[in-house]
């Protein structure tokens, strides 16, 4: 649902209108927000659940199998985490070494590539976390909108008409984008990752950081206003603009 | 922006997340609707707010492409790691 303006005679009118939002559908087609162990259906097809038999009985030409095959998607979740390739890498060593300890109690509840998902989105965070990034980085208050007393905001900043943010951005704007994602504190960017990118639930990213789902919604959206402000200053007609945080 | 409402920009910006996740109630949205309707301001905020989550999502899901299969090394240190870790029945006791 969203809330469309129309200006029209002067006088602006408001309604409330379906809006579906084009998926970012990866090389198998599906989104990635839409590939959650809890949405997806748990029919495995015939090859998978023979190779998750394989993978029961400690089959090493299954384990092998299963590192070349799921290593690309694997390794694509990785990098959005990590700062580089090696890094990536060693998230994924881990992460396929996590589950071949877990093996033995995969139920099967779950695809075995979301089951993947969710264990290399771990073992990113585990790293992040022993790596301390920047521990005290960009202080995400000082990129939060500021209110007047009467709780209206300061320096609206210039509409996103001409945003260069569409779907359909250059490999420059995209690499703006990543650059002012990774100037947020890890641990907003971190939920920002799992929930808007990875596609976990609230209460799925919340277990997996350890923290309750009010915290973590709070963290969420404070890690979209923060980047938000990053971006702004990249808008069309910015330059002379007042935007706080924008003289960091 | 001044508004009728008794929704301040503060108010209704600190519930975005929960407007884009369309979990506010009715009586929620009805205050958004008439706080949008006089406050462009925070219309803009909206609709940059949105950009900014497409944007992030698109940046980091079209990535340029890193090496698209596993080195022999990796699969052999990831086989030679799961070889130590694994011990045989047999050799537990």
């Amino acid at each position: 649902m969203a809330l469309v303006s129309r200006r029209k005679n002067g006088h602006t009118t408001l309604s409330l209108v379906a809006v579906v939002y084009p998926c970012q559908l990866d090389e198998v087609g599906r989104c990635p927000r839409h590939r959650l162990p809890s949405m997806t259906p748990t029919r495995h097809n015939t090859d998978e659940s023979q190779l998750i038999d394989r993978l029961r009985a400690n089959e090493p030409a299954a384990y092998e199998q299963l590192v070349r095959t799921s290593y690309p998607k694997l390794m694509s979740v990785a990098r959005r985490f990590m700062r580089n390739d090696a890094d990536a890498q060693d998230a994924v060593q881990d992460a396929f070494v996590s589950a071949f300890k877990a093996m033995p109690s995969f139920q099967g509840d779950s695809l075995l590539s979301s089951w993947l998902h969710t264990i290399v989105c771990r073992a990113c965070l585990m790293k992040l976390r022993a790596k301390r990034r920047r521990p005290d980085g960009v202080s995400i208050d000082a990129l939060l909108p500021a209110y007047h007393d009467d709780g209206h905001r300061q320096h609206p900043g210039p509409e996103w008409n001409e945003s260069p943010f569409d779907v359909v951005a250059s490999e420059e704007t995209r690499q703006v984008v990543r650059q002012c994602i990774d100037q947020l504190p890890e641990e907003y960017r971190s939920i920002l990752l799992l929930r808007d990118i990875e596609g976990l639930s609230n209460e799925q990213a919340a277990q997996m950081l350890d923290m309750n789902v009010n915290s973590l919604k709070t963290r969420l959206h404070r890690a979209r206003q923060a980047l938000r402000t990053l971006l702004e200053p990249h808008v069309k007609g910015t330059v002379q603009g007042n935007v706080k945080g924008s003289s960091r | 922006m001044k508004s009728e409402t008794t929704l301040t920009c503060k108010e209704l910006i600190d519930q975005l997340d929960d407007f884009v996740a369309d979990a506010l109630s009715p009586e929620q949205l009805e205050d958004f609707r008439l706080h949008l309707e006089e406050c462009p301001d925070c219309v803009n905020y909206l609709d940059s707010y949105r950009k900014t989550i497409a944007a992030a999502q698109h940046a980091l899901t079209a990535m340029p492409p890193s090496t698209p299969e596993a080195s022999e090394e990796f699969v052999e240190n990831f086989m030679s790691t799961i070889r130590r870790i694994s011990t045989p029945p047999s050799a537990s006791k």
